[in-house]
């Protein structure tokens, strides 16, 4: 399956949207999806996972996925997505809020 | 100093948040000392302790005739202090520091008594009379209010990168990075109490949080100080690995302790009994020694290429009938819950979830005293991040560990801090582990830090598995002293620099790895958790543990006491299954 995956990066004032697309064949979470953009093509990415569950238990993960706030772990990955961060008053830097 | 770097001060620091740092800052605080608690990520939510019992049902162990006299009447009133401390000693083939053993059958009472009696929800069911069942995250909310209460100090997001000590040798605070806004922070203390957890993110796959990087045992090691049986690690054997989604979830290995289900290979056989007797099947289905059992069992058929697609083995629950599924969701309703739902939805359509054995648990780690004093002055240590307690097979609980020796060593390094004043750092040494730290930034066209990062853990994970051998772990030390000579550049700012975090973590992971490499191969024998295909035997004329220190590991004898071995040489299996039938609980078929 090919995702398509649109993401808000930068500032509150200053934001700016990067596109990426993956291919996998398995069941990816929004995590897995993130994980592998910073691992195989975007080093510059930042996203809440230094101190993550990956299992819905912490809940440190919050992102907006195609307009909905969702654990990125928790969320099935969507061939299609648009990613946001959560909370505009948290914001740190692309998808990290604190 | 060439760096800008903002000071803090307290009595106490801890590092780590998760289970025995909360429980060691409540006791420093109890004792009058000013506490600052460091914690990686979420002061409530950092750490394994989350994650105990895959946040269903943690076992908390405590002897049974305490349990029983807390009016848990599961609680098996005939146990005793003296029986469960000779049962942790056999269940750890005798490796065991039997202070230590001690000191955690003494204290265990005290710290479940303070859960039992918080009153917060346990589990109905209690399997042997020695346990009581709780979601990791009721324990860490518990703790994390009893400390705020106490007026302990909590800083969140920060990583710890070097201890500091005096010019006379004593640990007086540790240098930190503030993820966020890639800021250091120099922390001064009259006592340091480290509690970061395991070294999970050595192992490609494992079962803890993220950032369980072996930052307390590297910088331990980095500092001087001694570590013990850094080569005991322990697997568990159902943990999901696809589909992705999913990895890393312990929640198949718990369902498997309540009696449900069975691994098949990629044929979609059973395999266990081509590796043990019957009666080590039977152990490995239906007691806690299922850990090192099962993933024996798996490492060797994947070993002989039976592996499934995922490169796992099968776990199944499609022969359950009607009624078994029914018993299944009453013991465990979360099933019904959330990733859970979906997990059971997969299994219920009879696709199966692939599973391998993780790197779980730590049993090695810094050696401590029973007051939890490391070698260093001024340096304590609790938790899975301490080593020795277990010897070479973790049966007992974890959980119990962490609240025992978080107690013991906020209470030591709380006695210490008021014996004695703030110590100045030595600040050439503080220069050099500044420079250390940010050199990623200095160095032109290095290595990407993620390649490297993959590099160390996919070279842990290779020599340093369930199953070992003399050549893998030669290949693996060389690379690490070679990965450890790379320069890496990081670009960009400090704040929230993920490719910076990760050079810091694999530098970590690579001081890790080579203890764990130097201490196995000074164990030239196969025992509990430790195995080597090329020493199928256990040999128990001898009883020494490793000592790593300086880079160099040594083995030293562990005093036996009255709970001793026979003095004889046996193989793996058969000796397995006699230290098996000296158990209180393991008995006579």
């Amino acid at each position: 399956m090919t995702y398509t995956i649109k993401i808000r990066r930068g500032s509150k004032a200053e934001p700016f949207y990067s596109d990426y697309t993956l291919e996998d064949t398995g069941v990816l979470s929004v995590m897995d999806v993130l994980r592998r953009i910073y691992r195989e093509q975007d080093g510059t990415l930042a996203f809440f996972d230094h101190e993550a569950c990956h299992q819905a238990a912490c809940g440190r993960c919050l992102v907006r996925c195609n307009g909905k706030t969702v654990l990125a772990c928790a969320e099935t990955a969507p061939a299609d997505m648009t990613l946001e961060p959560w909370n505009e008053e948290k914001l740190v830097r692309d998808l990290l809020c604190d | 100093m060439s760096e800008s770097i903002i000071p803090m001060t307290t009595d106490v620091l801890v590092v780590g948040s998760g289970g025995a740092g909360l429980r060691a800052a409540i006791a420093a605080a109890e004792a009058g000392q000013s506490v600052l608690v460091m914690a990686k990520g979420k002061a409530d939510r950092s750490g394994a302790s989350l994650l105990a019992g895959a946040n269903v049902s943690a076992d908390v162990m405590c002897d049974g005739r305490s349990l029983y006299e807390m009016g848990l009447d599961y609680g098996d009133k005939d146990d005793s202090q003296d029986k469960w401390y000779r049962d942790i000693i056999h269940e750890g083939f005798y490796l065991n520091d039997r202070d230590l053993v001690r000191r955690y059958v003494e204290l265990a009472p005290k710290v479940v008594r303070e859960l039992v009696e918080s009153g917060m929800k346990l589990a109905d069911e209690s399997e042997g009379g020695r346990q009581i069942g709780v979601p990791g995250a009721s324990i860490l909310d518990y703790l994390y209010k009893r400390a705020k209460a106490e007026g302990v100090t909590f800083c969140e997001n920060t990583m710890l990168l070097d201890l500091l000590k005096s010019a006379d040798g004593v640990v007086c605070g540790g240098l930190f990075l503030r993820l966020y806004d890639g800021e250091l922070v120099r922390v001064g203390a009259k006592a340091v109490v480290l509690a970061t957890g395991g070294m999970h993110g050595c192992y490609s796959f494992n079962s803890g949080t993220s950032g369980l990087c072996g930052a307390g045992q590297a910088s331990a090691i980095r500092a001087g100080a001694a570590m013990t049986q850094m080569e005991m690690v322990t697997f568990c054997p159902d943990v999901i690995c696809a589909p992705a989604k999913y990895r890393g979830s312990i929640i198949p290995y718990i369902i498997q302790c309540f009696g449900f289900g069975r691994l098949l290979n990629g044929k979609g056989e059973r395999f266990l009994h081509k590796y043990m007797s019957d009666r080590a099947v039977d152990l490995a289905l239906h007691t806690e020694w299922n850990k090192l059992l099962l993933c024996y069992a798996m490492d060797r058929e994947l070993n002989a290429g039976l592996g499934n697609a995922d490169g796992g083995v099968t776990f199944s629950l499609n022969d359950l009938t009607g009624s078994e599924w029914d018993r299944l969701y009453t013991l465990l309703p979360e099933l019904k819950k959330g990733m859970y739902k979906e997990i059971m939805a997969l299994n219920e359509q009879n696709r199966g979830i692939s599973v391998y054995a993780a790197g779980h648990y730590f049993d090695g780690g810094i050696l401590v005293d029973d007051k939890m004093a490391a070698t260093l002055p001024g340096l304590f240590a609790g938790g899975e991040c301490a080593g020795g307690l277990f010897g070479a097979n973790r049966v007992g609980a974890a959980t119990t560990q962490m609240l025992v020796q978080g107690l013991q060593a906020g209470e030591s390094a709380a006695a210490f801090a008021a014996g004695n004043s703030l110590a100045e750092p030595d600040y050439a040494l503080l220069e050099r582990v500044t420079q250390q730290a940010v050199r990623p930034f200095t160095v032109q066209n290095g290595e990407d830090p993620r390649g490297l990062r993959k590099a160390v853990v996919d070279t842990i994970t290779r020599s340093a598995g369930v199953v070992r051998d003399y050549r893998q772990m030669m290949i693996g030390l060389d690379n690490l002293e070679w990965l450890n000579n790379i320069d890496v550049s990081a670009e960009g700012g400090r704040a929230y620099n993920r490719p910076w975090i990760d050079w810091l973590e694999a530098r970590d992971m690579i001081q890790c790895g080579k203890a764990i490499l130097s201490s196995s191969f000074r164990r030239d024998e196969s025992r509990g958790v430790f195995i080597r295909s090329d020493c199928m035997f256990t040999d128990d004329r001898t009883l020494t543990a490793t000592i790593y220190q300086n880079g160099r590991a040594i083995m030293a004898p562990v005093e036996q006491g009255d709970v001793a071995p026979d003095p004889v040489k046996r193989d793996y299996f058969e000796n397995l299954e006699e230290v098996i039938t000296r158990l209180s609980y393991g008995g006579e078929e």
